[in-house]
């Protein structure tokens, strides 16, 4: 007769799993700075494209790249990250990516779409499909914003 | 013949002392001696008000007085997790905010609509304006804390900012002529085992607690502060006070949390940073240029 689990350990299993989910929903989003209250986090936007320039620094590191965007404009992009120190802790190091890299880049675009100093348009970063195939942050395009970066 | 050699030997006579001044220069000239060189530097050197001895000098550092109840030497990095990531704010979500009066309560209001709308009202601390006081204590980021018996130095690793408070029962400085910083001036004594830190003459230049609610220059905070849980916490009761901008104290505890596994750096805030911020170059609601 196959074994049942007991009432007791399917207690414990349930509670695990919540723990597990309480854990996971109240980590520290990010080092925050300022407001991200300019990004519509209840949107991402899909670029592919090329890296042309990584800024790996405190208070804060950006990835530009040009690309095509599903849903918003192709060209150059200007992504916003968090602090170099928090993106070091979750994987990033100076190399992970590099000019000349293709990638799959997942952004929260802004509210108002305005042209950067530059001409490129803004996104606050969500996750990175890397060169190799890896990834890093979500990209499961239900990545939301934190209220800081 | 013998009149060129001469020639020669005079002409070296003379440029002689060149070549000595060449060799030696003001690198060879000996060191004045001290109290001297002092006097010379005269008021190239700051001196404190009222003649106040440095927190740093060995006759104030070594003045006789009671032994602290604690020492809070250490990294730590503020508790955004126990109470939620509003905490890092001093009124709302997780603390009511005091009745707002004059230009602050009409600024408050303001700063509510265009955040609801989406906006970025008043984000100082993104154009690199420093955060002071409050709001410094609050910023995710670790700071460092060397509690000596004349002062307690910090510095975040957030822009490195510098606080100091003095703990050896000095005056405030003259109001005629003290200089107003982002961090105050920091004054510390001990009631039992409760640090109370005491700051007043902070900057107003684009410095807001929370969502752009402005300080007056009458602006001060008290913080009371706790060693707890076997060293391992502070806990730090902020009581700020501005007759100009709200009536009676707003109150807004903290807490700390000591890491041991960590050393700040260095973080500067240079003028490119936003070329790569998209946020930081949308409209800058309500600043002050």
């Amino acid at each position: 007769m196959e074994k049942i689990m007991s009432l007791g350990n399917l207690i414990r299993v349930v509670i695990g799993s919540l723990a597990v989910f309480v854990l996971v929903g109240v980590s520290v989003p990010v080092s925050a700075h300022h407001s991200t209250a300019q990004f519509d986090s209840s949107r991402v936007i899909r670029i592919e494209g090329t890296i042309t320039q990584f800024s790996y620094r405190n208070p804060h590191a950006s990835i530009s790249l040009e690309g095509t965007a599903e849903g918003a404009q192709d060209g150059a992009w200007t992504v916003g990250m968090t602090a170099a120190n928090v993106l070091r802790n979750q994987g990033w190091g100076r190399s992970t990516v590099q000019p000349g890299d293709e990638v799959v880049m997942f952004v929260s675009p802004l509210r108002d779409p305005i042209a950067l100093n530059d001409g490129s348009q803004g996104g606050l970063f969500v996750g990175i499909i890397l060169a190799d195939g890896s990834t890093l942050g979500s990209t499961d395009q239900d990545g939301q914003g934190s209220g800081e970066y | 013949m013998r009149l060129n050699s001469m020639k020669v030997v005079v002409t070296a006579l003379l440029l002689m002392p060149l070549g000595v001044m060449a060799q030696t220069g003001a690198g060879d000239r000996p060191y004045l001696p001290v109290d001297e060189a002092l006097e010379l530097a005269g008021t190239s050197i700051p001196k404190n008000s009222g003649g106040q001895l440095g927190a740093l000098a060995p006759e104030n550092l070594n003045a006789d007085r009671p032994e602290p109840p604690w020492n809070l030497t250490g990294t730590w990095f503020v508790d955004l997790v126990s109470r939620g990531f509003g905490d890092f704010r001093f009124g709302a979500p997780n603390y009511p905010y005091p009745e707002f009066i004059g230009q602050a309560a009409v600024d408050f209001e303001e700063g509510q609509r265009v955040t609801a709308a989406g906006g970025n009202y008043r984000d100082s601390i993104g154009q690199c304006f420093p955060a002071g006081v409050p709001m410094i204590m609050t910023r995710i980021w670790p700071v460092m804390m060397v509690q000596l018996p004349t002062v307690i130095y910090m510095v975040t690793n957030f822009n490195n900012r510098f606080r100091q408070v003095f703990l050896d029962g000095r005056d405030y400085s003259d109001p005629d002529t003290v200089i107003y910083t982002y961090n105050g001036e920091s004054l510390g004594h001990w009631e039992g085992d409760t640090l109370v830190v005491d700051t007043r003459y902070m900057e107003t230049w684009n410095h807001f607690i929370d969502t752009g609610i402005p300080i007056s220059e009458e602006f001060s905070v008290q913080e009371r502060i706790r060693l707890v849980d076997d060293g391992r916490a502070l806990e730090i009761e902020h009581i700020m006070t501005d007759p100009l901008n709200w009536v009676g104290e707003w109150r807004s505890p903290k807490r700390w949390l000591r890491v041991d596994g960590t050393d700040i750096g260095e973080v500067e805030c240079l003028p490119d940073l936003n070329e790569g911020l998209p946020g930081a170059q949308t409209e800058q609601f309500g600043l002050d240029n």
